[in-house]
């Protein structure tokens, strides 16, 4: 929450934006934009995809990709003006000493070929005067700032040995160990789940605080920076529509555009859809998936992996169920094993009364048409060299009863159904928008008229407001279609909006299930609990719009023995803690339900 | 390392035996008798034609004359050249020694010059120093090498005289006449390298100059020539590596034109000597001293590519 901060309105101005105007050979992406930061606030600049906000923090370090230009206004940071530099030497002597950058991909932004205490050392070697040996103390004593254990054992490993938590850590570690005056953090947690961009947010907050480092907060998501920036400005299109006091832009928003992305931020009125009554449409019993690392020479030993353990779930005809979880958690690998996409090493999956593996081919293939997936990443589950119309088309590909003008029809049809027009069969996938080839996505899945569709975080990857949009389609597509949804994604929030049930994983293991209104009046596992606090949403008050504090309700069950799937050689075991609402515990016996 | 080393080693023996096998198929499907080669062509007696045969176990079934040839392969022994009567493991090192001289010089000094100029030209993305050295590439790869090689010798071998055009004397004999021999047939494969080589080096730097973390070590004040060398060099020059394995493999097993234009007594010109005269024993050594040439190069460059990148482990 905003808390109540000792920013004077004279404050020290350390970085004034003038009537700033970025272009792109002749297309203009920042026009005329206005911007102050004072010293030690945080101001976040939201915008979404293509707004131009990335491009104003490359821009106050001189930094704009190719063939990028600033080509009116001035950024004057302290006394230097960095539109036109006394010197090159200049600017890059501002660059880490003055002025920090951190990335929003923490997977891409430190060099994969250096270790990372090398890649802290670098920038220090420039621009202090310190020995080696205080260098080195001073990365360590950074890493122990941000909450990594260890540190001695950190500096000499190589990036991909860390997770993209920790890798983003190590990060804010090597860019605050230079004590900037201004940091500007471009989505510095968009690629991370819930729990670990909470952690990772609040270590930067914290530092910067301590250092007195303003902070430009780059993001899409209102409901994430709420909670730290002083002060918010809202970009549309290259141009800066609102900015304000955080609680004054949240409460009475002025601008039209700045009002449409918090209704988006808010948590909507969730309505489920709920399943139709008799024989479960899916069934999963006890499936367990593992992976093999390869051993000597690919023949002996080798590392086994379990990515899912002994999960059982259900699907009803028509409903939406939810599995959630963090990266890692096993619950895409369940998405894929039903669909035949990864092999299970246990278990049964019942489609429609029969089990999938063991019937003819014929038949199993038969069966699995009825089940589709819509994949995360639109920009690579669309064919690039594919029209539009071919790729829809491609779902009807087994039904060799239609003709070639039935199924042009039939793409033409779903094409308006999913909310774009006839004419974009003959685009390609590149003259799409993200929320446009999702909506392709969604109408290659359905044109089959499937029973079952599989939706792996199907809309991630997507602004907030588009988010909105494609929910909403999946909601009326739904009603219209009547099909069921196994809906996986990482974040609560958006399953909420549909889902009727919800299962939980951690670590390939199930934690709790319950229906979704249940979940969120009673969560019961920790991880369960630990998840809700993490995802923050802005929610309607009497006085305007306002950062949701989620106030989890008190754990009334007396269980303390809660199954941690972090010790996953503990005992473990399902138990009813009501009707509908499962939990996983450590021991049977000691739970008193 | 010692375990990957080893591993890898051991997994090309079968490698090894299998391309053994086609050598021996193939060498014996070649038209021609090698008896009546070493007979000089004259057989008007059919006795001592069979009795050659004998001599060179050509009368044995075939399985028999390779296993036999395999038995003597594993005692180190390669036979004896049909025409020459040198002994084929010394003859093979003595003509790969001329071809190791002459093609690892050429790989060094194109790296030497093409790492650099493909960092610049990235660096230097649409300026006219990128276009001038896209240009030089592209000019000298439609060139024909054993053509530019013929124009080395024209010109500075017979209208300027500066170097000689004809052999070739060992370094080890007379070093400052040995380097005079060496300096066209280096230039000339280096030439042909040194383009290929930019153009990887050019493309690599060019993808990884978009990356993030080129971005942000510029974002922390780090000079070009830093961002170049540490950040940049590291990461792009896996495809260039890849190149330089191909090519060293290549070029290491003969360098035919090459030799045969400046005429040097490489492996590349023993090994069309021996097909010409039906050389079986120099022949099949030399085909399956190529393929020890090829895994050789292939493991150095994969120990090479954990140096640059940390994710691959040698295991």
């Amino acid at each position: 929450m905003t808390q109540s901060r000792n920013i004077s309105s004279d404050g020290d101005v350390l970085l004034a934006v003038e009537n700033l105007e970025i272009s792109f050979g002749h297309a203009a992406v920042v026009k005329g934009v206005n911007l102050t930061v004072k010293q030690g606030e945080v101001l976040a600049l939201v915008g979404e995809s293509g707004s131009g906000k990335s491009m104003i923090g490359r821009s106050i370090l001189g930094l704009l990709p190719e063939p990028g230009r600033v080509t009116q206004g001035h950024i004057r940071f302290g006394s230097e003006e960095i539109t036109s530099p006394t010197s090159p030497e200049a600017l890059r002597k501002l660059r880490g000493r003055s002025i920090g950058l951190i990335f929003q991909e923490p997977l891409s932004s430190l060099n994969p070929t250096m270790r990372i205490g090398e890649q802290m050392f670098e920038a220090m070697r420039l621009h202090t005067d310190l020995s080696e040996s205080q260098i080195r103390e001073r990365a360590l004593d950074m890493l122990r700032q941000v909450r990594l254990d260890r540190p001695e054992t950190l500096l000499n490993h190589y990036p991909h040995e860390f997770s993209g938590g920790m890798r983003q850590r190590i990060m804010i570690a090597s860019v605050m160990m230079l004590q900037p005056k201004l940091l500007i953090a471009d989505e510095p947690t968009t690629a991370l789940d819930a729990v670990v961009q909470r952690e990772v947010l609040d270590i930067m907050e914290e530092l910067a605080r301590a250092n007195g480092t303003a902070v430009i907060l780059i993001s899409h998501d209102l409901a994430v920076v709420a909670r730290y920036a002083d002060r918010i400005a809202v970009m549309e299109q290259g141009v800066l529509v609102e900015s304000g006091v955080t609680q004054k832009v949240l409460t009475r928003p002025q601008h039209p555009y700045t009002q449409r992305l918090l209704e988006a931020a808010q948590l909507g009125v969730p309505a489920p859809v709920a399943g139709r009554e008799g024989e479960p449409l899916l069934k999963i019993e006890n499936l367990s998936v593992d992976f093999t690392e390869k051993g000597w020479l690919g023949l002996v030993g080798g590392k086994v992996h379990h990515a899912v353990r002994d999960v059982s779930l259900t699907v009803a005809p028509g409903e939406f169920v939810g599995l959630v979880g963090k990266s890692g958690s096993g619950k895409s690998t369940i998405g894929r094993a039903v669909c035949g996409l990864t092999p299970s090493v246990g278990g049964r999956v019942t489609f429609d009364g029969r089990e999938l593996g063991s019937l003819s081919s014929a038949e199993e293939r038969k069966l699995r048409q009825r089940i589709r997936v819509v994949f995360q990443d639109p920009f690579s589950s669309l064919n690039p060299r594919m029209r539009i119309g071919r790729i829809i088309r491609e779902g009807l590909r087994h039904d060799t009863s239609l003709s070639r003008a039935e199924r042009q029809r039939a793409v033409e049809e779903m094409l308006e159904a999913v909310g774009l027009t006839r004419e974009m069969a003959n685009r390609f996938p590149h003259a799409l928008s993200g929320g446009q080839r999702q909506r392709v996505a969604i109408a290659r899945a359905l044109i089959a008229k499937p029973d079952l569709i599989i939706a792996d975080e199907p809309v991630s990857a997507l602004d907030v407001t588009i988010q909105a949009q494609i929910l909403s389609l999946l909601k009326r597509l739904q009603a219209e279609f009547g099909f069921a949804c196994l809906f996986v994604s990482h974040d609560l929030h958006i399953v909420e909006q549909l889902c009727a049930r919800l299962y939980v994983l951690h670590n390939g293991r199930l934690m709790e299930s319950a229906a979704t209104p249940d979940l969120f009046a009673a969560p019961r596992h920790p991880y369960t609990r630990l998840l809700l606090s993490a995802s923050p949403r802005l929610q309607q008050s009497e006085d305007g719009v306002m950062l949701a504090e989620t106030e989890l309700p008190q754990d009334d069950s007396d269980v303390t023995d809660y199954y941690d799937a972090t010790r996953p050689d503990d005992p473990y075991h399902l138990v009813e803690a009501k009707a509908g609402h499962i939990v996983a515990v450590r021991a049977r016996e000691a739970t008193s339900l | 390392m010692f375990l990957f080393v080893a591993r890898r080693l051991l997994m090309s023996v079968p490698t090894l035996i299998i391309v053994a096998v086609m050598v021996f198929c193939l060498v014996r499907a070649l038209p021609g008798d090698p008896a009546i080669m070493m007979l000089g062509g004259n057989i008007d007696d059919e006795s001592t034609l069979q009795m050659m045969r004998q001599q060179l176990g050509l009368d044995q079934p075939l399985p028999i004359q390779f296993l036999a040839w395999l038995r003597e392969i594993f005692s180190g022994n390669l036979g004896v050249s049909v025409l020459t009567g040198q002994s084929v493991g010394a003859l093979l090192l003595d003509r790969f020694s001329v071809t190791a001289t002459v093609v690892l010089l050429a790989i060094t000094t194109a790296l030497i010059v093409a790492i650099p100029a493909g960092l610049v030209a990235a660096h230097r993305h649409n300026s006219r120093t990128d276009y001038a050295i896209v240009f030089l590439t592209i000019l000298k790869l439609s060139m024909p090498s054993f053509w530019v090689g013929l124009m080395l010798l024209v010109v500075f071998g017979a209208m300027l005289g500066w170097l000689p055009t004809v052999g070739y004397v060992s370094m080890s004999q007379d070093f400052g006449l040995g380097v005079t021999y060496l300096i066209l047939p280096v230039t000339s494969l280096a030439l042909s390298e040194i383009a290929v080589m930019t153009r990887m080096m050019r493309a690599g730097s060019l993808e990884v100059m978009n990356r993030d973390y080129i971005t942000h070590a510029r974002a922390k004040g780090l000079p070009e020539r830093q961002v170049l060398w540490r950040h940049v060099f590291p990461n792009a020059f896996a495809p260039t590596l890849t190149m330089v394995g191909i090519a060293l493999a290549g070029l290491l097993a003969g360098a035919a034109v090459t030799e045969t234009v400046f005429t040097l007594p490489g492996i590349g010109k023993l090994l069309v000597d021996s097909i010409y005269g039906r050389d079986y024993p120099v022949l099949q050594g030399a085909l399956l001293f190529i393929a020890l040439i090829y895994v050789l190069t292939n493991l150095l460059i994969d120990i090479a590519y954990s140096f640059f990148d940390p994710k691959v482990r040698l295991t």
